[in-house]
């Protein structure tokens, strides 16, 4: 068990390659650590062995007119931010945990924050990737150029797939200039409708919005913050654009001050109780929002408007955290949408599994799962389709 | 033969040679004549098709509106081709949910011009997107001139329906951005109909921008246009199209569509800024400077959205155009870093010098991705096609080792399977073939694509090129 | 020496080598296509077609697979992929060319061989004896034989009262004369009568000479001028095509005029390629393009010319149908446009899919009914979506084609061509 946990530290991804193909030879298991923020997802227990990543860091290639940036998995989102921000561009990604994930957590765990509505997803974002395999090798999918179509797009398999068919050691991204100007407005409403109607029209109005996201905690209010970013002009039409949506539906608009960040670090903050997400058909929201509204241990909602990815944390007694969660896991899947249990307290680990239904094409991805890791070594109990 | 027409009605199966004959090219230069066609009209034809060729061991080649520039819809071990044709309604359009349902055989236009009322399009837009499918679109992953700044076609879909090769129908996806567990709908876009046949594609619509600026500039040389496009990002500028000519492929357009292209000009680039109106004017003022100061000698902004339409047919018609130069063309895909422009255009340049063939370039600049157009004639004997390739493969070669790719948008089909080793090492072939060995262990799907296959890719034994 | 293989096609009027060389496959035709909508197979698309002649050059099919002359028989000669082809592909000249091989190629039966005898070497080139078929035909349809051919069951009756339902209520055969220009003489021109436009839409003729003698343009008589030959064209028949070229640039240059006017857009578009048909007759090639030169649609010239005098005010809601062999056969779209935006108090509504075939095409009627009713009610839907209570048009064979397509479906809608409805403007002002 957990006493006899091997800790291996790889310093490239041929070492990486080796310390899985022993593992896959003696049928070890094994967990990928980077920073370890997001280790409450899935089912997990205590495995054989654990490949920290932290050594596979540091930016590898940087060619700022070319908008991409090549860097170790191990290294920190915040850290690459900052060897970016030197030379005027930013990676468009905000996920949460902000200080400490790593990139190849948060590739593996598909993780994102509110950015999406401008720069998209993980996914999207991800042009290529280097991948320590169970049988020794070492693959690369993708490329580093921003346009790609050269065999199979491996890429989007590995976003999301939590480390069950390999250790991503390198990562290339496409990034962008930081923008000159940026403003944003953070608006309180008395009904929940108001604030997903005011959040579609900004989502579908002229003007781009970097993130607008809608947020119920504490109290009966409704919050909306929206936040722009990019030339002046178009800066102060969003924010001008997004008052008056605000307004026209008996909302009050106020300067925007951490909101966003909050909202965001919502996964971070739920230790206790459960936290469910959901995606969703983006019209799909509001209705799921009111359901999670009236349940009894809602303690916060958070909806990212433009992507239709839902968070509700659930907090007090046990019995109602599961019946509602449960609740609005099956009110996902009745909308057209999916969800899962991304976070919850120890004592309702075996009660409540983060995937208690099967994706379809289960059988597809048990198949890759089996032809990746023929021993089934690699990240036991994260898989949604076991 | 007669197996597929009982099961499927004498309607929906080809068998006539100068029928066979017909389905035998796309748009590129590869050929094969299939040993069927069949005409599907609905998901459950497409199930029982699959079932039959499945227990007849036969390779099934899906195909789009036959557009495609790597061969993907050529049945190269001959079998059954399935053309979408006649699945081609729109089955949905969501307006609140932002997502069209479609079928495979629908041209991409046809969704953007439908959608068009509810102050909607369809991103990706291929240059030949008044005829290709969406079904094309995802098997090629396509993208276009505007994907500079709104990505390509696996960016916009969030869900489809498969068949696999055992006829196994399979929803992955819907209207929601992600799904748990792995991404099939990521891994499915951009397989070239090796993994299954789409019937059913759910897309992302998104809000027409509230306007746009259109500028044409033209350069003495392509080396003044190329800079430019480097200056114009090193300004923190992203516009959402930078599409550059040569003076070659100029002509062939001005000859077509009378885009109003100087014929003199040694570059052209065509570049749009989108977005709300704000802002929109004083970007074009940026770009038309950072034109004029990299010697443009003429700077044209469209004034309207006729202009405009203009400019642009000349550059979506720019391939289909190269018929007035030249009665054939092997049009090339390769990638590189932005930053390389300048050393690649000089070497595809020479290629063509050394294989003694003309080259135009039609490209786009924005993202590195080169479309030299190697001119030919085939009935000047195959000595035309093989130097055509001989000199598409040197700039190939030069593409990966600029750090580049071999397809950025086209495929990689019967064309290039053959040069995969150049840019992916064994270890990265096999991983592919895992996935591939996931959806069709039987290697039904389109088969002789993407992957080298020994019997064509003798003469290729490169050795593996290091990165 | 060796010896030259034999030619896969029968005679030099197969379709060029050099024009199908400009086809690059590109497919961008393919949506264009009214057969490919409807049958959505690569045989009935252009880029199909072509690539049939092509295999043919190749010795890979003969000139006489039936397949081949299904396909190309399934052609409309619409030619809207000529508009769609960045390429510039001569699509109608290589159509036309294989319709002439597989007439050679083909054995025909001896009723079909009849009927294409007394279609095109009779009933055509003779005015007189198309305006005795059409007044008879008229007046069968007005003694309801429609409904009694229809009943009889039969395929060939059926095709028959089909026919007649696309001919107009009345004939109106008329003959013109010289008709002398309104205030300053601004051009001088000869015009084409037509066999049709003459013998079913003679008011049409008459329509259009006074609309341009209101706009300053002398219209002389001519004599001995014939039908244009586009009809034996489309078919094929090119012998008997180049027969009436002949005839007809003869008629015409016995008269002095700057422009030889034509009101019915598919024989504009004809008489435009005399040059082509005739390249290769030494005594003719000069001739017909001097002459081919000078042909003007209509619509094109007084467009060109401009209206020196406004017409009078109409009420209606009218929505323009571009003729195929105006549109993608001339290329001439801006000109009729604009006469129609000039009458004073039309409501002008823009007609979705207006540059598609209507099915008319030429004898498309008689010999594809099926394809041409799928082709005409998509038509017909378009045109009621507009809510126009008037389809304007210039080619008789779409006025016929729409008008029956819209009775048919119930609809009260007019169809007129562009000059008559100028003509009633003029009149009304």
């Amino acid at each position: 068990m957990s006493a006899t946990v091997t800790r291996a530290i790889p310093a490239d991804a041929a070492e990486c390659a080796r310390v899985l193909a022993d593992a896959a030879r003696d049928r070890r298991t094994v967990r990928i650590r980077g920073s370890g923020t997001k280790s409450y997802i899935g089912d997990i227990a205590p495995t054989d062995i654990e490949i920290g990543t932290s050594r596979l860091a540091g930016v590898i290639d940087h060619e700022p007119a070319d908008l991409t940036v090549t860097v170790g998995a191990g290294m920190r989102v915040a850290d690459v931010a900052a060897v970016l921000a030197r030379a005027g561009q930013f990676l468009p990604l905000d996920p949460p945990h902000a200080d400490e994930a790593t990139i190849g957590g948060v590739i593996a765990a598909n993780s994102n924050g509110v950015w999406r509505a401008r720069y998209g997803a993980v996914r999207d974002l991800l042009i290529g990737t280097r991948i320590a395999l169970a049988d020794g090798t070492v693959a690369r999918a993708g490329g580093r150029v921003v346009k790609n179509v050269a065999g199979y797009d491996l890429d989007k398999v590995l976003v999301g797939s939590f480390g069950t068919l390999g250790v991503i050691v390198e990562a290339t991204f496409k990034v962008l200039p930081v923008p000159a100007a940026s403003d944003g407005l953070v608006a309180r409403f008395v009904r929940s409708a108001d604030a997903f109607a005011a959040a579609d029209a900004v989502i579908r109005g002229a003007s781009r919005v970097e993130a607008c996201v809608v947020e119920r905690s504490e109290g009966p209010a409704w919050r909306l913050a929206v936040q722009a970013r990019g030339s002046a002009p178009t800066v102060k039409r969003a924010v001008d654009d997004a008052r008056r949506e605000v307004a026209a539906r008996q909302g009050k608009s106020n300067e925007l001050g951490d909101e966003l960040g909050q909202m965001r670090e919502l996964p971070a903050r739920a230790i206790d109780g459960a936290l469910v997400r959901a995606s969703l058909p983006l019209a799909a929201s509001p209705a799921f929002a009111e359901t999670a509204a009236r349940l009894e241990s809602l303690a916060a909602l958070v909806a990212d408007a433009a992507s239709g990815v839902v968070r509700v944390h659930l907090l007090g007694d046990d019995e109602a955290v599961i019946r509602d969660a449960e609740a609005l896991l099956l009110a996902a899947r009745v909308v057209g949408g999916s969800g899962r249990i991304e976070r919850r307290a120890e004592q309702l680990r075996s009660r409540l599994s983060t995937w208690p239904t099967r994706p379809n094409g289960d059988f597809l991805m048990r198949r890759i799962k089996d032809s990746f890791d023929p021993a089934g070594i690699l990240e036991p109990g994260r898989s949604a389709f076991a | 033969m007669r197996g597929l027409v009982a099961l499927l009605g004498r309607e929906k199966v080809l068998g006539a040679r100068e029928d066979l004959l017909l389905y035998e090219y796309d748009g590129a230069v590869d050929t094969a004549t299939p040993d069927a066609v069949v005409l599907p009209e609905s998901t459950a034809d497409v199930a029982a098709l699959a079932r039959f060729c499945h227990e007849h061991r036969v390779p099934i080649v899906p195909r789009g509106a036959g557009t495609g520039l790597s061969g993907g819809a050529i049945p190269v071990e001959g079998g059954v081709v399935v053309s979408f044709a006649r699945m081609a309604r729109i089955l949905e359009i969501d307006v609140p949910n932002l997502r069209a349902v479609v079928q495979p055989g629908l041209i991409n236009l046809h969704l953007s011009t439908a959608v068009a009322p509810h102050g909607l399009y369809f991103v990706p837009d291929p240059s030949s997107q008044k005829a290709c499918t969406l079904g094309g679109n995802v098997a090629e992953n396509s993208g276009g001139p505007h994907t500079l700044a709104y990505g390509v076609t696996t960016n916009h879909v969030t869900g489809i329906e498969i068949v696999l090769s055992d006829g196994t129908v399979l929803r992955l996806g819907g209207k929601a951005v992600e799904d748990e567990g792995y991404d099939l709908v990521g891994a499915f876009v951009g397989s070239e109909g090796t993994l299954g046949l789409v019937t059913e594609i759910t897309v992302k619509l998104t809000p027409l921008p509230e306007d746009k600026r259109t500028v044409m500039a033209a350069f003495p040389t392509m080396d003044e246009a190329s800079e430019t496009v480097s200056a114009i990002i090193a300004a923190g500028i992203v516009p959402s199209a930078i599409e550059m000519m040569d003076q070659l492929a100029t002509q062939a357009v001005e000859a077509s569509v009378h885009a109003g292209y100087p014929l003199d000009a040694g570059g052209i680039l065509l570049l749009e800024v989108d977005g709300p109106r704000d802002g929109l004017d004083d970007a074009r003022a940026r770009i038309e400077k950072i034109c004029r100061d990299h010697l443009a000698s003429e700077v044209r902004v469209a004034s309207g959205a006729l202009e405009r339409e203009r400019l642009w047919a000349g550059r979506k018609g720019a391939f289909a155009a190269m018929g007035r130069l030249s009665p054939d063309y092997y049009v090339q895909d390769g990638v590189i870093p932005r930053t390389r422009l300048p050393d690649i255009l000089r070497l595809v340049k020479d290629a063509g010098v050394r294989h003694r063939l003309r080259v135009a370039n039609v490209f786009h600049a924005g993202d590195g991705n080169l479309h030299p157009l190697i001119l030919f004639d085939s009935r000047l004997g195959p000595d035309e096609l093989e130097r055509a390739k001989a000199a598409g493969l040197e700039i190939l070669t030069a593409c990966v080792e600029a750090g580049g790719s071999i397809t950025g948008e086209h495929g990689v089909g019967m064309e290039k399977n053959c040069y995969m080793p150049l840019q992916f090492q064994p270890s990265d072939l096999a991983a592919m073939r895992r996935l591939k060995d996931a959806f069709d262990p039987d290697g039904l799907m389109n088969p002789g694509k993407i992957f080298p296959t020994p019997s064509r890719c003798r003469e290729f034994a490169f050795a593996s090129t290091a990165r | 020496m060796t010896a030259t293989p034999p030619l896969p096609y029968p005679n030099a009027d197969a379709p060029s080598q050099d024009l199908i060389a400009a086809c690059v496959h590109c497919g961008f035709c393919l949506p264009t296509c009214p057969t490919y909508a409807v049958l959505g197979v690569e045989m009935d698309s252009p880029r199909g077609r072509i690539r049939l002649m092509k295999t043919v050059w190749e010795h890979r099919l003969g000139a006489d697979a039936p397949g081949l002359e299904d396909h190309i028989s399934k052609c409309l000669d619409c030619r809207a992929c000529e508009t769609a082809c960045p390429s510039g592909v001569e699509y109608g000249k290589l159509v036309e060319g294989a319709r002439s091989q597989i007439v050679v190629a083909r054995p025909r039966s001896p009723i079909e061989r009849l009927i294409r005898a007394a279609a095109f070497e009779w009933l055509l080139p003779h005015r007189r004896a198309l305006g005795t078929f059409a007044t008879l035909s008229i007046a069968a349809k007005r003694l309801g034989m429609g409904s009694l051919l229809r009943a009889t069951r039969l395929g060939v009756a059926r095709r028959m009262a089909d026919l007649l339902d696309l001919l107009p209520a009345h004939s109106t055969a008329t003959r013109s004369a010289t008709i002398s220009a309104r205030g300053t003489r601004r051009a001088r021109v000869a015009m084409l009568e037509g066999c049709v436009m003459g013998s079913v839409f003679g008011e049409t003729n008459a329509a259009t000479a006074r609309v341009l003698a209101r706009n300053g343009v002398e219209v002389i008589a001519t004599v001995d001028q014939t039908c244009c030959g586009a009809l034996h064209a489309h078919a094929g028949e090119r012998e008997l095509a180049r027969d009436l070229a002949r005839r007809n640039i003869a008629a015409f240059e016995q008269v002095t005029a700057d422009a030889v006017i034509v009101n019915a857009a598919g024989c504009g578009a004809a008489m435009k390629e005399y040059g082509w048909l005739l390249k290769d007759d030494p005594a003719w090639s000069a001739r017909a393009s001097a002459f081919a030169a000078k042909v003007k649609d209509a619509t094109e010239f007084l467009g060109d010319l401009g209206m020196s005098e406004r017409p009078g005010t109409l009420h209606a809601r009218v929505t323009w149908d571009d003729p195929c062999h105006l549109l993608h056969g001339q290329k001439i779209r801006d000109q009729p446009r604009a006469l129609l935006s000039a009458i004073p108090g039309l409501e002008v509504v823009p007609l979705a899919e207006a540059d598609w075939c209507c099915g008319s095409a030429g004898t498309y009627n008689v010999t594809q009914p099926d394809l041409a009713r799928s082709i005409l009610e998509r038509k017909v839907a378009n045109i009621v979506r507009t809510g126009a209570d008037t389809v304007v048009t210039a080619n008789p064979g779409c006025l016929m084609q729409i008008q029956s397509g819209l009775r048919q479906a119930g609809h009260k809608v007019r169809v007129v061509h562009l000059m008559d409805l100028l003509d009633e403007a003029y009149r009304t002002g």
